[in-house]
Formats: structure tokens, C-alpha cells, sequence
């Protein structure tokens, strides 16, 4: 039996993922899109998300942004009222506001095919985030341009 | 044969869908997706051990058909199974 691809709409297939989530279960989807590059490579990467009880900046997280449209975003900022602040790693400008209540699920791992898995919460991992996350909004972009252009990476 | 530990069927996104991996994690890429027949038979026989008869007789009691087709049939399904890695013997 040949294995298929089978791409299902986000907030057809994302539902059923956050009522998995919210039952206790870790799920593993396959990401898609370039808004987290370079830490998460669309079509290529799959992450193991659970549901925890608090969210922190630096936390990516699938979140449901408005009813039924979710990102798989990093968290930026939370403030004390419950607001979270998202943005894309990959995108140099936008970002998204959701809830506390709105995060559906947190990124425990990354798995790419070939390598072992990568933690977003381990201190190496969120040294690279911190120095991505510091170089200027112009640089990031003109060196994605070029990642994407070497690695051919397409939407 | 048995249906091997740490697969579950599921009802999600209003099909069938047999999921792999932990007891409780839920692997959206590795998914099997069953017609209505396959489901009521794998549920009839999750936990147990059965043969390719006692998925025959399950055939003969939910479904009007005789009983070559649902030798074929049941025959053909724990071929499958077996060949995708759900079952082991």
C-alpha cells in the first residue's frame, strides 16, 4: 500500500486536533507555509504539540486566532490580562492576538525527517530563537529571501 | 492475529480513521482511513484475537451476503491489515 498525502483544510482538520489536545492527548501534524522559517520548514517538518497550562514568550503554539482560522505562530508577548502576542518567525512584519484561552496547543518538539528532534523550549534552541529574533527586520528578510532561494523552497 | 497495541480507531472528520503511535498521542501523518465495514469489524475485534473466521462470521451476522463473498472479504481484509502493519499474529 502506497502511503498519500492527503491535505486536509485547516479548520477542518485543526478542530479535531484541539479536541484531541483538549482530551489529554499529543498530537503530530505536518506543518505547511514558510511564516516560521527557519525553524520550521513547511511540508518538510511535523511538530508534537500538547496542551499546557500556561503560554510564555518565546512558546510556539497553534493558536485559534478567530473561530475556525488557526496559526502555528511564536508567542511574542503575554500580558497580564491574558493576551498573546504572536508573530512568525519567518515574517518580518504582522502580527496576531489571540487569548490565553485561544491556544489550542504548544510545540514540544520538531521533528524533521533524518534528524533527531528539536525542543523549542531547550536553552540552545531558544538562544537561536533570541538571536534571530534580535537581528534587524530587514536583514531577516533579505537572508530568508536567499534560504528559500538555496533550499527551494516553495509554498 | 491480533490488532497490534497503540492503534485506536477514531471517529474524526467524519471518517473512519485509525491512528497510530502512543497510547495517547494522535499521529495526523500516519493515518489509516476505513470504510463503514472495516470499522464495524475492527471494533467487533480490537482487543481480542480472532482469526480471518470470526471475521467471516461477523460478515454473515451485519451484512446479507453469502458466505463466499464474506470468506473473500474477511480474507481479504486481514490481508490487508496485516500488510500495512495493523495486525501481527
Amino acid at each position: 500500500m502506497t502511503p498519500t498525502r492527503i491535505i486536509l483544510p485547516n479548520e477542518v482538520m485543526l478542530g479535531s486536533v484541539k479536541e484531541l489536545l483538549a482530551e489529554g492527548n499529543t498530537v503530530v501534524i505536518m506543518t505547511k507555509g514558510l511564516s516560521m522559517l527557519p525553524f520550521i520548514e513547511g511540508k518538510r517538518d511535523s511538530v508534537l504539540l500538547e496542551k499546557r497550562a500556561s503560554v510564555s514568550p518565546g512558546d510556539i503554539v497553534l493558536a485559534e486566532i478567530r473561530p475556525g482560522s488557526y496559526v502555528l505562530h511564536r508567542v511574542r508577548a503575554v500580558t497580564g490580562g491574558g493576551k498573546v502576542t504572536l508573530q512568525g518567525d519567518g515574517n518580518y512584519r504582522g502580527q496576531e492576538s489571540c487569548l490565553v484561552g485561544n491556544v489550542v496547543g504548544t510545540v514540544k518538539a520538531i521533528q524533521t525527517p533524518g534528524r533527531p528532534d528539536k525542543d523549542p523550549a531547550s536553552a540552545s534552541e531558544m538562544r537561536r530563537w533570541r538571536f534571530w529574533a534580535a537581528l534587524p527586520s530587514w536583514f531577516r528578510r533579505y537572508y530568508l529571501a536567499i534560504y528559500r532561494r538555496i533550499k527551494h523552497i516553495t509554498i | 492475529m491480533r490488532i497490534k497495541e497503540g492503534f485506536k480507531l477514531r471517529s474524526l472528520l467524519g471518517e473512519h480513521i485509525v491512528t497510530g503511535e502512543g497510547p495517547s498521542q494522535v499521529n495526523f501523518n500516519k493515518m489509516v482511513s476505513l470504510n463503514s465495514t472495516a470499522a464495524y469489524l475492527w471494533e467487533a475485534v480490537e482487543g481480542k484475537d480472532f482469526s480471518v473466521e470470526d471475521l467471516k462470521k461477523l460478515l454473515l451476522d451485519e451484512y446479507e451476503v453469502d458466505e463466499q463473498t464474506a470468506s473473500k472479504d474477511a480474507a481479504a481484509i486481514a490481508a490487508k491489515w496485516a500488510e500495512i502493519g495493523l495486525t501481527e499474529e
